[in-house]
């Protein structure tokens, strides 16, 4: 994996007063620091690079967050969703992967990292105070990969500390990094799952650079099981090529080769989904990417997605290779039809809110199953 | 301030008109200027720059005036004439002014003044979009102003589509953006079809996409023999074949889709329907679900309907299409 190093630091005004920023600050000595009052003021400068989706990241932004920092994940209209919550406390993330769906909707494109953690932490606990018989799963994913900068931010010590004092929540950390040295010795309670997105090595090197490789990934994942964590898979992006099937078969065979199935909490599947804009965005910012030739067509939400015995055909193959090498893991399809359900994984949950439940029980400490793990 | 010189009578065989330098005006179809000229004569002066030798003159505004009067055998005209070392871009301005005083420029002149700014008057990239493209009424934006610059570099033949609205000015910029071969390859293949404006943005989408997944060229794409084979035919109008191109280029593009939707028409024929029925799938099969409409004129249309309908219930095809729907094998 290649670290991040921004080229320039712009603080803006308010986030002096968080500690964070000064932490932050003191971690990446060296780098031109620059206060404005209103970041949104240097976008002509972010954009003016030909490459500004690439250029731009090169530029951190401190800042404070000032609207709501937990949200439904966006997966909600979909058919059948898990009903996962996302906190976003970094927009951006300097990983290149060619696919990835924030060069189509960030505009800027700094790399922006909220300073104002205090006020998440309020805001995570508010909610689930406010409801006590429910449960919450809550990702730092979606905007951000949630450990990439945490050598810089350290933000997973606090949020694991934070989440291991809510009786109804749990802490996912998704990322394609191995940063994982500030989780460990830290009293997590069963509150955190780690979980890494897998690829194929072939697909790591040609779409998704300045990554960890899947030597690095797995093995982190093993260091993560050895600290006590429960460990997540998302094989997602699911990336059709030619030959993709011995490249998977073996990527789940190393998988477990690595991690024992006990230790998984869950694995999804969710086969590439795309925009328009996005597939012009990939030609030009990576025009050796495969990623565009799939035979994609129009699905729900304006996205782009495979012709669906495609999908069908991987959900199918993957599921029953997982099966082979883990019988009893839970494995979970992203953003999917019900039709998909049925065809992949040959079952459908009875609702979105079936699905959810189900994946509460793996990791609920309340229940009566996992009090003894 | 430009210092003007007296109108004067300038020779026609005084001025170049192989110099276009200041040319905006894109269409110089000459019969009704003619027809003005002849009924009225030259009613405004032209414009024109003083040579470095007094007795040589390049146009600044009155194009289609000088080229009409040539053609009518015409010896002279009116002319304000500019004295020579003024500044190029001072000119071109007066021309441009001229023009967009009173019309407005179609998208072939707007990549020719962009294109004369930029690369003969020496106008900054920031200038051009600041203070030109609003000028010219587009968007102030880097990347209309890199799409009217390819414009103006279109292959000749592609000019001529776009301006007989055989093409839309989105195709044609995309188009701008192509090798000359390309390009070439293009204009002879759209010469002889036509699209609507959303198949040639697919047919675009589709050629771009086969040229990366095969790597190769879409010159070479398109001068396959299949396409000329339907470009030529003669039996076929040239939406027709624009419907035909583009099937043939879906079919290689999505080869799954496009096998699955044939497996599909297969199993309906052997339903052995009328035409008045009409049995499609999802579009993209992504719901196994069927539609099935018929519209009858009378109690007899529509019992015949409905009894060959019921004749489909009893044939084994039927399950072949909700198969194929599902995507089972």
């Amino acid at each position: 994996m290649i670290p991040y190093r921004p080229a320039r630091i712009i603080v803006q005004q308010e986030a002096h007063a968080d500690s964070l920023t000064g932490e932050i600050l003191a971690r990446l000595r060296g780098i031109p620091v620059e206060t404005v009052h209103d970041v949104d003021l240097l976008l002509p400068e972010l954009l003016a690079a030909s490459d500004w989706r690439g250029a731009g990241k090169r530029f951190l932004i401190l800042a404070r967050n000032k609207g709501s920092f937990m949200k439904p994940c966006p997966g909600a209209g979909a058919e059948i969703c898990c009903n996962y919550w996302v906190i976003n406390y970094a927009l951006n993330c300097h990983f290149e992967c060619t696919y990835c769906i924030l060069q189509s909707f960030l505009n800027n494109p700094a790399l922006t990292v909220y300073t104002n953690l205090e006020d998440l932490e309020r805001e995570v606990k508010e909610k689930a105070a406010a409801a006590p018989a429910d449960f919450f799963r809550i990702g730092t994913g979606e905007t951000s990969d949630s450990l990439a900068l945490d050598d810089i931010t350290r933000h997973s010590p606090r949020l694991v500390r934070l989440f291991r004092a809510l009786p109804n929540a749990v802490l996912e950390l998704k990322t394609k990094s191995d940063r994982i040295a500030n989780l460990r010795e830290l009293d997590h309670g069963g509150h955190t799952v780690i979980s890494w997105s897998l690829n194929p090595e072939r697909m790591i090197r040609s779409e998704e650079f300045k990554t960890a490789s899947l030597e690095e990934r797995l093995r982190a994942a093993c260091q993560c099981r050895a600290w006590g964590y429960k460990v997540g898979f998302h094989f997602d992006p699911l990336i059709w090529y030619e030959g993709w099937e011995d490249d998977y078969r073996q990527l789940v065979r190393e998988l477990f080769q690595h991690v024992d199935p006990g230790g998984v909490c869950w694995i999804s599947l969710g086969c590439l989904r795309f925009t328009h804009d996005l597939k012009e965005i990939v030609r030009s910012r990576f025009p050796h990417s495969r990623i565009p030739h799939g035979e994609f067509v129009p699905g729900n939400h304006h996205k782009l997605r495979y012709f669906r015995p495609v999908r069908d055909e991987m959900y199918g193959k993957m599921r029953a290779w997982i099966r082979e090498e883990a019988p009893e893991a839970f494995v979970y399809l992203c953003m999917e039809s019900r039709m998909a359900w049925e065809r992949g994984l040959g079952r459908v949950p009875e609702s979105s809110a079936g699905l959810a439940a189900e994946m509460d029980r793996l990791v609920d400490k309340r229940h009566p199953g996992n009090r003894t793990r | 301030m430009l210092r003007l010189m007296n109108i004067h009578k300038a020779p026609l065989s005084t001025i170049d008109f192989n110099d276009e330098a200041f040319r905006i005006t894109e269409d110089l179809e000459l019969d009704r200027v003619c027809a003005s000229l002849q009924a009225v004569g030259l009613i405004q002066p032209v414009v024109l720059l003083e040579g470095l030798e007094a007795s040589e003159y390049t146009i600044v505004c009155g194009f289609r005036r000088l080229h009409g009067l040539r053609r009518l055998g015409m010896s002279e005209a009116a002319a304000t004439v500019l004295p020579a070392g003024l500044n190029m871009q001072d000119i071109f301005l007066k021309a441009l002014w001229d023009n967009l005083a009173h019309r407005q420029l179609n998208a072939l002149e707007n990549a020719r003044v962009l294109f004369t700014l930029k690369h003969a008057c020496g106008v900054s990239t920031d200038d051009l979009v600041r203070q030109f493209l609003p000028m010219l009424g587009l968007p102030a934006h880097s990347n209309v102003l890199l799409a009217y610059l390819s414009l103006h570099e279109l292959h000749p033949d592609l000019r001529r589509l776009l301006k007989a609205g055989h093409m839309t000015l989105a195709t044609a910029e995309r188009l701008g953006r192509l090798d000359t071969a390309a390009q070439a390859a293009a204009a002879g293949t759209f010469a002889k079809v036509r699209l609507s404006a959303s198949l040639q943005r697919e047919v675009l989408d589709i050629l771009e996409d086969l040229a990366a997944m095969t790597h190769s060229e879409i010159a070479g794409i398109l001068s396959a023999p299949e396409i000329a084979g339907i470009a030529g035919d003669l039996s076929l109008s040239p939406f027709q074949k624009g419907e035909q191109l583009h099937a043939l280029l879906y079919a290689r593009r999505y080869p799954r889709v496009t096998g699955a939707r044939e497996k599909f028409q297969a199993a309906k024929a052997e339903l052995n329907l009328p035409g008045t029925i009409r049995v499609s799938p999802d579009p993209f099969f992504e719901a196994p679900r069927l539609r099935v409409e018929f519209e009858a004129g009378s109690a007899r249309t529509f019992r015949q309907a409905v009894e060959s309908l019921q004749t489909a219930c009893r044939s084994s095809a039927l399950e072949r299409l909700f198969d194929i729907s599902w995507g089972r094998p």
